[in-house]
């Protein structure tokens, strides 16, 4: 079933920024997030949504109904620094929306200590914010969006103002919540590893579009544009100049046996994931050799970063990235492994993939 | 920083000039208010002494009760008492609408300074006399209860209390009301629950200021109210025909309000007297 | 959402703007009216004016006393700021005391000055004692009239002043006191090249903003010397007004004064506008 639909919407502010003919269609019961760099209009679209902002032109149709002027009662968020109101209690924050609506005392009582519950708050409910700490008031947010039982929960960047460790497990937490309450989420982010971590579905948005809609695993296997490609993914992707050469493909100057279907003279882009390339020859059929420059120790693995070699005097030096499970010394120079399969090719004029 | 510096032989000499202001400015604050309080607190018969009488020699209170036995100025202070709340409360809740408003920004904000500024202009000569006449003919010249008086209070505090709780409003962050909306309140809700509560700091020193304003205003009252005073005008007359003990007194007495406010907030009065000052 | 909320935005600058209207800008247009009526429209109030010398004699008072008064706020109120924000220890009881003269009501200052000037007050009780003659300080037949009536104002003003210098001293970055010491510069040349310069648009502030309150002038002069001795235009309206019985001339004297507080009004925004946009000025 279809929890939200949105028809051709388009919001733009003078500074530029905004969202431009976006369509899309939210399933009721998922965690999709939109995520892009700043600027993307990712916040624009869940304003919109809110009812928060007006649009240019289009529609926002809600599970049937087109969204009128107020925003839906059947609509919550979570503001990235919280918004929680100063002067009053955890409850009364929680409470507030309901007291609107003028649901009875006991009733309140009830359904407020029964959200608190829901999102982990035990205690400090008769506190006000200022006293909480940045977790609690997190979960006061949450708390305040849920006890409205609405069927669709925003939330922009969140978990933003929390420190690294609090974030992962909140995370973690929120997902949980999601699943046990069966709502519509749409959480709005930046970091792709957190967007990666906890979607359902997840929307890569740039200059106000979105450029590609999917679940994770297909948006990182099978990015559709150079973007998208380069966007997710930690370390980031490697991406090279690449050409046909007859039956083989010329990638940072090295020819490989693949035949590809592009036209010849095509200017190409070829996209291989740091963790595609390993020194492990059985890892892959192709080749390439790294002059190591640095190698960051990351718990797991090693990030191995330096140029392409052998170097070529009419080309400026190639950057790579690989990551290893295997120690190896900078200064030296190690064939890395990558299998063909794992190439991924661009028009390097349209950005679009190339199948 | 060793070496001599040519500025060394002004040192001195503005050391000794900065000792001496400094003297000369408690000196400018003390001694006239010593000299009044004294007058307050001695017979009349010493102050009209000459040459005058630097010590007290007779220590009464006679003054004092003067001034709360004669029904004149007992009127005088409750009716300058009821002008400066009601004026204070009316200015500071048309004062936060205003302030409120222009916080939001756009047109409003252009107007709202606008009209803020357009009228502390007005000289008070050039007001009083046509409303003067305009109070009249609704019956609220010159009246016991001043109604008048407090709503022309009102309108020239309007400025003040806004300029005060506009940095105030402009403060709350856009997301707080955002998730009032959210959660189903209406906009006139959403300032009453919400940002109101978050400024009643700011209130309560635009209300202090307003009635401090109302309490000090002279022009106004003397033109308004010929017969049913207020305190300001009160003190003139009694200033100039003479009855120097409870004029003293009265004096002191109108003082208290501000002087108050003064000890008691400190730094934080500077700012409020820099954008609240008015003639 | 936004629309609601912008009828109430709407609604918050309307009702108090309205109302301010209505009591204090529709009497001022009424008086304006007023002036220019005298059985029917004519200009005869205004006549009477140019021809009383009296009215003439607040015009010209109401022009030097304001700068008398200036001069000395902004001399005292420059002092006070530079010794207050000086290096070394800074005195509560110097700040309270130097706030004071503002804190207190007008009236209750301009009752300690008649008494501190009147001709048997303590000013001349104090000159006596040190062997000097008392003078005449309030004395309509005098010349020291308005000099005392400067002084006074200036001194219930002065506060504000200094108020507003010390914020604008507070602006001027620490470092260039340091580099004008490192280029030799004494205490007198800092101030004369460094200090004052960067303080000029405070000062053109403070003046613009004062310089319209010195104009409205009143109840000073009405309290302290009375009008013969001081005239200005809004005492003489006031005179108009209640001696005269003359309430149309009255509106025509109040109605020059607003012109000229409004002509000095945008001259100084204008004034203010210019040297706010001054490279390295600091507002």
């Amino acid at each position: 079933m279809d929890a939200l639909i949105v028809r051709n919407l388009t919001r733009i502010f003078p500074s530029g920024g905004g969202v431009r003919d976006v369509s899309l269609t939210i399933s009721s019961g998922e965690f999709l997030v939109l995520l892009g760099p700043s600027g993307c209009g990712k916040s624009t679209l869940l304003r919109l949504i809110a009812g928060l902002d007006e649009p240019d032109s289009g529609a926002i149709e809600f599970a049937g109904a087109p969204t009128g002027a107020e925003p839906s009662a059947r609509i919550a968020m979570v503001f990235q620094n919280l918004a929680l109101y100063p002067h009053m209690t955890a409850f009364e924050n929680i409470a507030f929306g309901l007291r609107l609506r003028k649901v009875p005392s006991a009733e309140i009582d009830r359904r407020v200590r029964q959200a608190a519950a829901k999102v982990g708050l035990n205690s400090g409910l008769d506190r006000r914010p200022a006293e909480l700490s940045g977790g609690e008031r997190q979960r006061v947010a949450l708390a305040r969006a849920l006890v409205r039982e609405p069927e669709i929960v925003l939330m922009d960047e969140a978990l933003g103002s929390l420190d690294a460790r609090l974030r992962a497990a909140l995370r973690i937490e929120l997902k949980i919540l999601q699943r046990a309450t069966g709502r519509t989420f749409v959480y709005v982010t930046h970091d792709q590893v957190e967007a990666l971590a906890m979607a359902d579905r997840l929307a890569v948005m740039r200059n106000g579009q979105i450029e590609q809609i999917g679940p994770p695993e297909e948006i990182f296997n099978h990015p559709e544009t150079e973007f998208v490609a380069s966007f997710v993914g930690d370390p980031a992707i490697n991406f090279f100049a690449a050409q046909k050469a007859g039956d083989d493909i010329e990638i940072a100057g090295i020819r490989y046996p693949m035949a590809i279907a592009a036209s010849s003279g095509a200017a190409l882009r070829a996209g291989i994931r740091p963790a595609d390339l390993s020194i492990d020859s059985t890892q892959g059929a192709f080749a390439i050799d790294i002059a190591i420059e640095s190698v960051e120790f990351s718990g797991a693995s090693f990030i191995v970063r330096g140029t392409v070699a052998p170097e070529r005097a009419d080309r400026h030096k190639i950057p790579i990235c690989a990551v290893t499970s295997r120690r190896v010394a900078p200064g030296q120079t190690r064939r890395f492994f990558f299998d063909p399969a794992k190439i991924h090719l661009f028009d390097a004029a349209s950005g679009r993939r190339l199948d | 920083m060793s070496a001599p510096v040519r500025s060394d032989r002004i040192e001195r000499p503005l050391a000794v000039m900065r000792i001496a202001l400094s003297a000369a400015v408690i000196a400018a604050a003390v001694v006239p208010l010593y000299l009044l309080a004294k007058q307050a607190l001695t017979p009349e018969l010493e102050t009209f002494a000459w040459p005058p009488a630097w010590l007290p020699r007779d220590l009464t209170l006679r003054n004092f009760a003067a001034v709360f036995a004669v029904g004149e100025l007992r009127g005088a202070i409750v009716r300058s008492l009821c002008v400066g709340a009601i004026s204070a409360a009316g200015a500071t809740v048309l004062g936060a609408m205003l302030a409120y408003a222009m916080a939001r920004g756009g047109a409003a904000q252009r107007v709202g300074f606008a009209a803020v500024s357009g009228v502390r202009l007005l000289p008070m000569i050039a007001v009083a006399i046509p409303a003067g006449i305009m109070l009249a003919s609704l019956g609220l010249y010159d009246t016991p209860g001043a109604l008048g008086l407090a709503v022309i209070h009102c309108a020239i505090a309007i400025p003040t209390a806004a300029l005060t709780l506009y940095a105030a409003f402009a403060a709350v962050p856009r997301e707080i009301e955002e998730a009032a909306w959210l959660d189903g309140a209406s906009p006139v809700r959403v300032f009453f629950a919400i940002d109101l509560p978050i400024v009643r700091g700011a209130l309560s020193a635009a209300f202090v200021l307003c009635f401090i304003l109302s309490w000090d205003e002279f022009g106004f009252a003397l033109l308004l109210q010929q017969t049913n005073r207020t305190l300001p005008p009160l003190l003139y007359y009694y200033t100039v025909f003479g009855n120097v003990g409870p004029a003293s007194a009265l004096a002191l007495l109108m003082m208290i309000p501000a002087v108050c406010v003064v000890i008691a907030l400190g730094p934080a009065m500077r700012t409020a007297m820099v954008t609240g000052s008015s003639r | 959402m936004n629309e609601r909320s912008r009828y109430l935005k709407g609604a918050f600058v309307a009702i108090p703007s309205l109302f301010m209207l209505a009591m204090l800008v529709v009497p001022a247009l009424g008086g304006l009216g007023a002036s220019f009526n005298h059985r029917g429209p004519s200009l005869e109030n205004y006549s009477a004016l140019v021809h009383d010398p009296m009215f003439w004699r607040a015009a010209l008072d109401n022009l030097i006393l304001p700068i008398a008064s200036l001069a000395l706020e902004l001399a005292a109120g420059l002092g006070l700021a530079l010794m207050l924000t000086a290096r070394g220890k800074r005195s509560a009881v110097v700040e309270v005391a130097a706030i004071l003269p503002f804190a207190i009501p007008e009236i209750v200052i301009l009752t300690i000055a008649r008494y501190l000037l009147m001709p048997r007050g303590y000013v001349n009780g104090a000159l006596e004692a040190f062997g000097m003659h008392g003078a005449a300080w309030l004395s309509p037949r005098g010349s020291l009239a308005m000099l005392s009536v400067a002084v006074v104002d200036a001194w219930h003003v002065t506060p504000i002043v200094m108020l507003m210098l010390i914020a604008g001293l507070q602006t001027i970055p620490q470092e260039l006191y340091e580099a004008a010491r490192l280029d030799g510069a004494g205490t007198l040349a800092t101030f004369r090249h460094v200090t004052l310069p960067m303080l000029a648009p405070a000062i053109v502030g403070a003046t613009v903003l004062r310089g319209i309150d010195a104009l409205r002038i009143f109840s000073t002069v009405l309290v302290l010397t009375g009008a013969e001795a001081v005239p200005v235009l809004s005492t003489y309206a006031y005179g108009q007004w209640t001696d005269a019985q003359a309430p149309r001339v009255a509106m025509a004297a109040a109605m020059v004064l607003a012109m000229v507080v409004t002509i000095f009004a945008l001259a100084g925004t204008l004034a203010v506008r210019r040297w706010a946009s001054q490279p390295g000025a600091s507002q």
